[in-house]
């Protein structure tokens, strides 16, 4: 049973308090493992352009990756310290635009530029080139034309030896494209990453497993990371999910007791062994709480709970994308 | 467990750290260089950078926003505020520690404040061209400094005419240039390397290495050096001339008023004095600025003249001088001031401090004649282009250019502006109102 130290008499209002443990992130032990994967992301040229950091929906991808982005900025304190225009590492989110059909490389190279902190990102120019003698004129140069802000972006990495930039929400590039589309716009980021030693870790579902069939080139240049879920079978998963849970409910502004223990097994069957999505229902759970009072109730939880309807439908995407992921092996392939 | 944190990341400078090019050697690069590729990095035209800056950047001494003028406008080579300024805010938006070496703040107190620089870009083809192949290109602090016309290194005078558009690539053409970049015509874009340099003399070459040569020791100066000319000027009379500053002045073609000023360190020389002091003492100009008397060779470069005995004051006959003014008084046809002193032999100041009446006098006669004779003059003509109209009234047309010609026949050369002003006064004399005179092109007729 967990006790919630919350007392109402001296916290803020409702609406800073939703928002503070909206705010709230656990270092849970699958976070740990994938710190030793991301090694690589800090060495140049490691021979992955990009990273592919693949998991189910709700699994804590995005806390990953900030918790990964964190670990940098700690490693490199010291050379940070030294060079103040050095920036590691950055982490955007890939916009949806609204664009039908295409997604918006001018935007995300714009919240590029702007993690980058560069400056006048609307004034970009296309740099003049020598054609012969004389330079190639500027007149009529469109300042917000994709070939200046993709050169800045250029610059910016290389000037900031970025060694890896995260982009949250990858599959909003592949949505927005078809396949011939999604084919030369990895071509993009794997030619970005040629030119400046930078890795690209795409953060997504497992719909972005699809970009390794889209040719040998961009298979042979992507590693993949999988961030899986806590399994129920294996004992290791479920103590580290029962530890994350009580973190959580610890987190929770709310008077009275939350008895944890009645409620991990059903916490862990609607959530499917994902953090995130366990986090979605305690947020449900606290909302309810504080909209009636701040006294906690079962009751709120239960309603918090996702549907067996809901839980069926993650669960099968869920499995269909674990499939791609099955131990290779090394046996000869079939010809 | 513990808590993830959203990762800050900590103050990170605005703008690129960009190294600097050729640092320590006679080629090193301007400050004015080195922001243009600056700017090109970051793709943004350098006057919108340094506007943004302008906008931004607080100067830290003053606490204002710092002054954000053209950047043509100013010169970044040398000591004033507004390259200290400068210098200072790049330092901190670049985390850079030593873009003062790209200017010559290092000797501020020991330049003068005023001295601007050199206005104009002035380039040697030669090593725009070797810095191109290198894949550095750039322009030198010693481009910058006005004293530098000729490369030490190839041996040619610097080159102001772009080869392509033939304009001078000015600097302080400001708004109106088109292109930023290192190396390009700023009007027409044009390399500036495909110029022809014709070769420099050998005056100019030593000089121009003897900057260099500091320029590339700026780097080595000590923060805490004290920079003063006075122990090696001290040092280089109490050697080479006995002890006697005013022999050492004559030597190095200055006034031992001057020279007294700089050994006393009241005064400090000009770059342009400085050079030509290391020149003659054989010295490089860091020993002179650092005042380093050890440097100064033991044979003498100097050659001493002999004290010129002084001129014997003029004596002037003043009761002749007076006759003659008195004539000059009663001359029909009056001359001027200028030609009565050098007809005479002696200063207007002198005849004015001797008779200051009489010379009011004789200046006005003269100007009361040039009046007349302009009046004079003016009438003949007028009477002229009456004649003339008159002989045109009676053929039924009046064509102004072609009465010009004919003007021209009878009197002499006559500017469009003066016939339009004489035309015009003859026609409203005629008519009694102003008329505005269409004047034909000559090329019409």
């Amino acid at each position: 049973m967990t006790t919630s130290c919350f007392n109402p008499a001296t916290e803020p209002s409702r609406d800073e308090l939703l928002r503070a443990f909206h705010g709230v992130r656990i270092k849970h032990p699958r976070i740990g493992q994938l710190f030793s994967e991301t090694d690589l992301l800090l060495a140049p040229y490691s021979g992955a352009d990009i990273v592919l950091l693949i998991g189910p929906t709700g699994v804590g991808k995005t806390t990953a990756s900030t918790a990964i982005l964190g670990n940098t900025y700690r490693e490199q304190a010291e050379a940070m310290a030294n060079d103040t225009g050095f920036i590691p590492a950055v982490q955007i989110e890939a916009p949806s635009a609204g664009e039908k059909h295409a997604f918006s490389w001018r935007l995300l190279y714009c919240r590029m530029l702007e993690a980058l902190n560069e400056p006048l990102v609307a004034r970009k120019l296309d740099t003049t080139t020598s054609v012969g003698a004389q330079l190639k004129t500027r007149t009529g140069v469109d300042n917000k034309m994709l070939s200046s802000l993709r050169q800045s972006v250029e610059h910016a990495l290389k000037e900031r030896r970025t060694r890896y930039v995260i982009i949250d929400e990858a599959v909003h590039i592949m949505r927005q494209a078809g396949p011939t589309a999604l084919t030369v716009y990895m071509d993009t980021l794997k030619s970005l990453s040629n030119i400046c030693g930078v890795t690209f870790v795409l953060v997504g579902s497992y719909d972005l497993y699809d970009i390794m069939s889209l040719n040998g080139q961009l298979a042979r240049r992507t590693h993949t990371i999988h961030f899986t879920r806590y399994q129920k079978n294996d004992a290791d998963d479920y103590k580290a999910f029962k530890k994350t849970a009580a973190a959580l409910v610890e987190q929770m502004p709310v008077t009275g007791e939350i008895d944890l223990q009645h409620w991990l097994d059903p916490l862990f069957e609607r959530s499917i062994g994902c953090v995130g999505i366990m986090k979605d229902m305690l947020q449900r759970a606290l909302t309810l709480t504080l909209i009636n009072g701040g006294d906690w109730k079962d009751e709120y939880l239960r309603r918090a709970l996702l549907t067996k309807q809901q839980t069926r439908t993650i669960l099968q995407e869920t499995i269909k994308g674990e499939d791609c992921f099955e131990d290779p092996g090394l046996e000869p392939l079939a010809a | 467990m513990d808590l993830i944190k959203t990762p800050s990341l900590p103050e990170r400078t605005r703008l690129y750290r960009l190294p600097p090019l050729g640092l320590r050697t006679a080629g090193s690069e301007s400050l004015y260089s080195w922001f243009l590729r600056l700017a090109e990095r970051h793709c943004l035209k350098p006057n919108d950078l340094i506007r943004h800056l302008g906008r931004t950047c607080i100067d830290q001494e003053t606490g204002e926003l710092v002054w954000s003028r053209h950047l043509h406008d100013a010169n970044w080579a040398f000591t004033g505020d507004h390259t200290r300024t400068w210098a200072r805010v790049l330092e901190e938006q670049t985390g850079h520690h030593d873009l003062r070496l790209l200017t010559l703040l290092p000797y501020a107190t020991v330049l003068p404040i005023l001295g601007r620089g050199q206005m104009r870009r002035r380039w040697c083809p030669h090593c725009l061209n070797e810095r191109k192949t290198q894949g550095q290109t750039y322009t030198s602090l010693a481009w910058e400094i006005g004293l530098v016309t000729a490369c030490p290194e190839h041996g040619n005078l610097l080159v102001e005419v772009c080869p392509h558009c033939g304009r001078g690539a000015e600097k302080r053409a400001g708004r109106n240039l088109a292109y930023h970049s290192p190396g390009h015509c700023g009007h027409c874009g044009g390399w500036l390397g495909d110029a022809e340099a014709a070769p420099a003399d050998q005056e100019a070459i030593v000089r121009a290495g003897l900057v260099g040569e500091w320029i590339a020791a700026m780097p080595g100066l000590p923060a805490d050096a004290k920079l003063t000319v006075s122990p090696i000027l001290d040092a280089a009379a109490e050697i080479y001339a006995n002890g006697q500053p005013a022999v050492l002045a004559r030597a190095v073609g200055i006034s031992k008023t001057t020279l007294h000023g700089w050994i006393k360190g009241t005064s400090t020389p000009s770059l342009s004095h400085a050079c030509d002091l290391a020149m003659r003492l054989g010295v490089s100009l860091s020993d002179l600025y650092l005042g380093n008397a050890v440097a100064l060779p033991a044979q003498q470069l100097l050659v001493l003249e002999s004290p010129v005995k002084r001129r014997a004051r003029m004596r002037i006959n003043w009761p002749a001088i007076d006759q003659k003014l008195q004539g000059y008084l009663g001359q029909a046809e009056p001359i001027s001031v200028r030609h009565i002193a050098a007809e005479l032999g002696v200063s207007r100041r002198t005849l004015y401090s001797h008779d200051e009446g009489l010379m009011k006098r004789l200046a006005a006669r003269h100007e009361a004649w040039q009046l007349a004779s302009h009046e004079s003059i003016t009438s003949e003509r007028l009477e002229a282009i009456n004649g003339l109209l008159d002989a045109c009234q009676e053929e039924g047309l009046v064509l102004p250019g072609r009465l010009r010609k004919a003007f021209e026949r009878l009197d002499r050369a006559v500017s469009w502006w003066d016939f339009n002003r004489l035309y015009r006064a003859a026609l409203s004399g005629r008519t009694g109102t102003a008329v505005q005179p269409r004047l034909i092109p000559t090329g019409s007729f």
